[in-house]
C-alpha cells in the first residue's frame, strides 16, 4: 500500500478484560473519505482514537504516512499536528475566543508570527461560515457553530488528514446540517478523512469507503453504494435496518 | 487611649515588613506551586514522586518547625541568608504546597476534552500545561486561592519568632511596655489584620471576576 | 431586743470561728485574700515555662528561682506542693490574667514598672535580676560595652524587658538588634553565626552558656538592674501584698530564699546568693 496515509496492521486493545479492538487491518489513502459505521460500543471511536495515539494500543501497528506511531514526546506532538481531530463535544479551548482557538496550534506549533496566524485563522472562519464570531467565546457560539470553529481550528494546522469522532452527535438536529455542509466541502476540496458517525446520508453521499465495525472487528468494507444496497453480512443488515428505517 | 494613639503610627509602620512577606512570598509560593503542579501531572514518575515526597512532608509539618529547619538548619550546612530572607523561603516552601495542591485539584476539574484537543494539536506536554491547562485551572482556584494567600498573611506572624520585625513581634513588644493598654494594643493589631484581610478578599473577588469568562 | 442581738452575735462569732479554725489557717483575718486560698487549700501561679533556672517547664515539671518562691509561699498559707496550679503566662498575657483574676499571683521574671503598676500590685521585689550580653566563645568581635553593639547584631527576645531597655536607653543598638520568641533560639543564633550576640537577664545567659558547653560566653557587661516583683491583682487595702512581703522576709531569715538561689541560679552564675533587695513594691512600709 504504497499510497496509504494511514495504514492500522493487526492492532488489538483490550480495556481491562474488554478486547475493544481485535486484529483491526485498516488502510485509509491520501485524499480518501472513509466512513466508519456500526453500532455503539462496537469500538470505532476508540480506532479513530488510536490514530493520533489518544488511546494507545496494546498490539499491532500504526503507520502514518509510511512511519510506525511514535511513542512520546515531540515527535509524537508533529504527528499529531499532522492528523488533527474533531471531538463529538468540540473541545474549544474555553478561557480563549474562536480566533485564539484557531491560531494557538498555529502560533506555538508551527511558530507562525501571530500576525499571520491570525489572518490564516480569520480566513478559515470566513471559508466554515462563522467569520463574523470571531471575538466570541466559544461558550456564547451554538454548537453547530463551535462545531464548525473546531473543523477551522484543525484545518489551521494544515494536517494531512483530519480525524472526525462522531462530529455531529453532540448536536440539535436543526444544526447537523451546517457542519456536515462544510465536511462535504473539506471532502471535495481533495482532505484525506475518517469520519466516525451515524449520518449514513452523508456516507452515501461524501464516502469512498464505509468501514463496518460491531464488536471490535472490521465486520465489511465497501464502498458505500455497495454498502447500503447490499451489505453482505448480517450484522451489517441488521446495523442498517435499524438505522434507516 | 491618648497611649494606644502614640503607639499606632509604630505599629502601622511594623505591617510594612508584615505585607512586603506577605506579597513576596505569595509570588514566590505561586511560582513553586505552580512547577510543583506541573511536576506532579507530569508523565515523568520521578518528578511526580519528589513534588508528591515535598507536599505530604512539608504540608502537614506545623509553620513553626518548617521555620526552624529552614533558619537554624540551613546555616549548619552552610546556607546563611538573612532572618527576612529566611522567613521569605520558609513561608515560601510552606505555601507553595498549598499552591500545588490547589492548583491539581483546579487542573483535575479540567474537562479531559481540552486536554486531548490540546494534545490533538500538536501541542507537547509544556505547552499543553502552559496555554491550556494553568490558564483554566488558575481560573478556577482564585477563590481557593484567596484562602491560600490570607492564610499566608496570618502566617508572616510565625516570622516574628525568627529575627523578622513585623507586626506580631512589633506588637509583643509594645505590649512589654504599655502595660495598661495590653489588650487595646492586641484589638488595634487584629483590626488592622482584619482590614487588610478583608481588602485582599476584595482584590481576588475582582481577580475572580475578570478571570470569570463567559463559558 | 438586746439580749436577743447579743445572742444572734455570739452564735455568729461562733461559728465563724468554728468555720475558720476547721480549715485551719486560724492566723488569717477572716475574708483576707490568704484566709481564702488557705481554706480552698489550692492556689494558681503564673510563671514563665522558657527562662531556665527561674521559670522553666521541663518533662518533670516546673523548675527554677521564681517555682521555688511559689513553693514556699504557698507552704506559708498551708498548701501542699501538688496543690499548686501552675499557669503558663507570656509577656502580653500577665497582666489580664491578673486583672481577670485567672491567677492568684504571677512570679515570672516580672520587672517592676511604674507603667505595669498602674494596672497591677506588685509585692516584692523577692531578686534583682541584671541583664547581661553573651557572645560566641572567644568574644572574636571584641566587644566590651553595650556601645560596641551598635550596627551588630544583638539577639533578644520580643517583647522582653532587655528590648524596652535598650530602646529606652540604646536606641543606636536597637536599631539593629533582631528579636526571637525565646532566648534559646537567640544562643542558637550566635553559635550559627547569624547573630553577634544575645542578650536576657544574665542568670539565663548563664544557663544557656552551661548547656551549650564551650561554645558561648557571658561577658561582664551588666546593664538593666530591674527587679523582679510578684505580680497581684489590684486592689485597695494590699492586705495580700503586704503578707507577701513579710513573708519574704521571714524567708531571707531563715536561709531559705538564699537556698532557692543557690540551687537554681547559683549553679551557673558565680559569685554566691545576692543579698535579697529591700521589700516595699505597691505597699511599702
Amino acid at each position: 500500500m504504497p499510497d496509504s496515509l494511514i495504514v492500522l496492521d493487526k492492532v488489538n486493545k483490550w480495556f481491562g478484560g474488554l478486547h475493544a479492538l481485535r486484529d483491526i487491518n485498516l488502510s485509509v489513502k491520501a485524499g480518501e473519505v472513509v466512513v466508519v459505521a456500526g453500532p455503539s460500543g462496537s469500538g470505532k471511536s476508540t480506532m479513530c482514537r488510536t490514530i493520533n495515539r489518544l488511546e494507545t494500543i496494546d498490539n499491532g501497528t500504526i503507520f502514518v504516512n509510511g512511519e510506525p506511531l511514535p511513542a512520546e514526546g515531540r515527535e509524537l506532538a508533529k504527528l499529531r499536528s499532522e492528523v488533527a481531530m474533531v471531538f463529538q463535544q468540540f473541545n474549544l479551548f474555553s478561557h480563549l475566543n474562536i480566533l485564539d482557538n484557531v491560531a494557538l496550534g498555529p502560533m506555538k506549533v508551527r511558530r507562525q508570527p501571530k500576525a499571520e496566524a491570525h489572518q490564516q485563522a480569520r480566513d478559515l472562519l470566513v471559508r466554515v461560515g462563522i467569520g463574523d464570531q470571531a471575538e466570541k467565546y466559544p461558550a456564547q457560539l451554538s454548537g453547530g457553530q463551535q462545531q464548525r470553529a473546531a473543523i477551522a481550528r484543525a484545518l489551521a494546522m494544515r494536517p494531512k488528514a483530519i480525524l472526525f469522532d462522531e462530529p455531529t452527535s453532540a448536536l440539535d438536529p436543526e444544526m447537523v446540517n451546517e457542519v456536515l455542509e462544510v465536511m462535504t466541502q473539506l471532502a471535495r476540496d481533495g482532505m484525506t478523512m475518517l469520519v466516525v458517525t451515524h449520518e449514513m446520508g452523508f456516507a452515501r453521499r461524501v464516502a469512498h469507503r464505509v468501514v463496518f465495525m460491531d464488536t471490535g472487528q472490521i465486520v465489511e468494507e465497501a464502498p458505500p453504494e455497495a454498502f447500503f444496497t447490499n451489505p453482505q453480512t448480517e450484522r451489517a443488515r441488521d446495523f442498517l435496518g435499524k438505522i434507516l428505517k | 487611649m491618648n497611649e494606644l494613639i502614640g503607639a499606632l503610627p509604630i505599629l502601622l509602620h511594623a505591617f510594612v515588613t508584615t505585607l512586603e512577606l506577605t506579597f513576596l512570598a505569595a509570588l514566590t509560593s505561586l511560582v513553586v506551586g505552580i512547577i510543583a503542579a506541573a511536576m506532579r501531572v507530569s508523565p515523568v514518575p520521578p518528578l511526580r514522586w519528589a513534588v508528591s515526597v515535598y507536599v505530604r512532608f512539608v504540608r502537614n509539618t506545623p509553620l513553626t518547625i518548617v521555620f526552624f529547619i529552614t533558619v537554624f538548619g540551613l546555616p549548619q550546612v552552610g546556607i546563611n541568608f538573612s532572618f527576612f530572607a529566611f522567613a521569605l523561603l520558609a513561608l515560601t516552601l510552606y505555601t507553595g504546597t498549598f499552591v500545588a495542591e490547589t492548583l491539581r485539584a483546579g487542573i483535575q476539574a479540567i474537562p479531559i476534552g481540552q486536554i486531548e484537543a490540546a494534545r490533538a494539536t500538536g501541542l507537547t506536554f509544556i505547552q499543553v500545561l502552559r496555554y491550556v491547562v494553568l490558564p483554566q485551572a488558575l481560573r478556577s482556584v482564585v477563590p481557593p486561592l484567596a484562602s491560600v494567600f490570607i492564610a499566608l498573611f496570618k502566617n508572616t506572624s510565625i516570622a516574628s519568632a525568627f529575627g523578622v520585625a513585623e507586626a506580631i513581634g512589633t506588637m509583643t513588644n509594645m505590649v512589654n511596655v504599655h502595660s495598661t493598654i495590653v489588650l487595646w494594643v492586641m484589638g488595634a493589631t487584629a483590626i488592622i489584620y482584619i482590614a487588610f484581610a478583608l481588602l485582599f478578599g476584595r482584590a481576588f473577588a475582582w481577580l475572580e471576576r475578570k478571570a470569570l469568562i463567559v463559558r | 431586743m438586746s439580749k436577743l442581738n447579743k445572742l444572734v452575735t455570739a452564735i455568729g462569732v461562733a461559728i465563724a470561728f468554728a468555720a475558720v479554725s476547721s480549715a485551719g489557717a486560724a492566723e488569717f483575718p477572716a475574708g483576707s485574700k490568704m484566709a481564702e486560698l488557705a481554706k480552698a487549700g489550692k492556689i494558681k501561679v503564673g510563671v514563665q515555662t522558657q527562662y531556665p533556672l527561674i521559670g522553666m517547664k521541663t518533662l518533670s515539671g516546673y523548675e527554677g528561682f521564681d517555682v521555688d518562691i511559689a513553693r514556699l509561699l504557698a507552704a506559708k498559707l498551708g498548701i501542699k506542693n501538688e496543690n499548686i496550679e501552675f499557669v503558663p503566662v507570656t509577656t502580653p498575657t500577665r497582666e489580664p490574667f491578673l486583672e481577670q483574676q485567672k491567677v492568684d499571683m504571677v512570679i515570672a521574671a516580672y520587672s517592676i514598672t511604674p507603667n505595669r503598676e498602674k494596672v497591677i500590685d506588685f509585692a516584692g521585689p523577692y531578686l534583682p535580676s541584671p541583664s547581661g550580653v553573651m557572645v560566641k566563645k572567644g568574644n572574636p568581635l571584641g566587644i566590651k560595652s553595650m556601645d560596641d553593639l551598635i550596627g551588630k547584631k544583638l539577639c533578644g527576645p520580643s517583647g522582653s524587658n532587655q528590648e524596652s531597655f535598650i530602646s529606652a536607653h540604646f536606641p543606636e543598638v536597637r536599631k539593629t538588634m533582631v528579636l526571637f520568641d525565646s532566648s534559646a533560639k537567640c544562643a542558637q543564633a550566635v553559635i550559627n553565626g547569624q547573630a553577634d550576640a544575645s542578650t536576657t537577664e544574665v542568670a539565663i545567659l548563664a544557663a544557656l552558656a552551661k548547656q551549650n558547653e564551650g561554645q558561648l560566653q557571658v561577658l561582664g557587661i551588666n546593664y538593666d538592674m530591674s527587679l523582679y516583683g510578684i505580680g497581684l491583682t489590684k486592689t485597695e487595702d494590699k492586705t495580700f501584698c503586704k503578707w507577701i512581703n513579710k513573708t519574704l522576709v521571714e524567708l531571707e531569715k531563715d536561709g531559705s530564699w538564699a537556698k532557692a538561689y543557690n540551687e537554681t541560679i547559683g549553679t551557673v552564675v558565680p559569685g554566691g546568693a545576692p543579698k535579697p533587695p529591700e521589700v516595699g513594691g505597691s505597699c511599702p512600709g
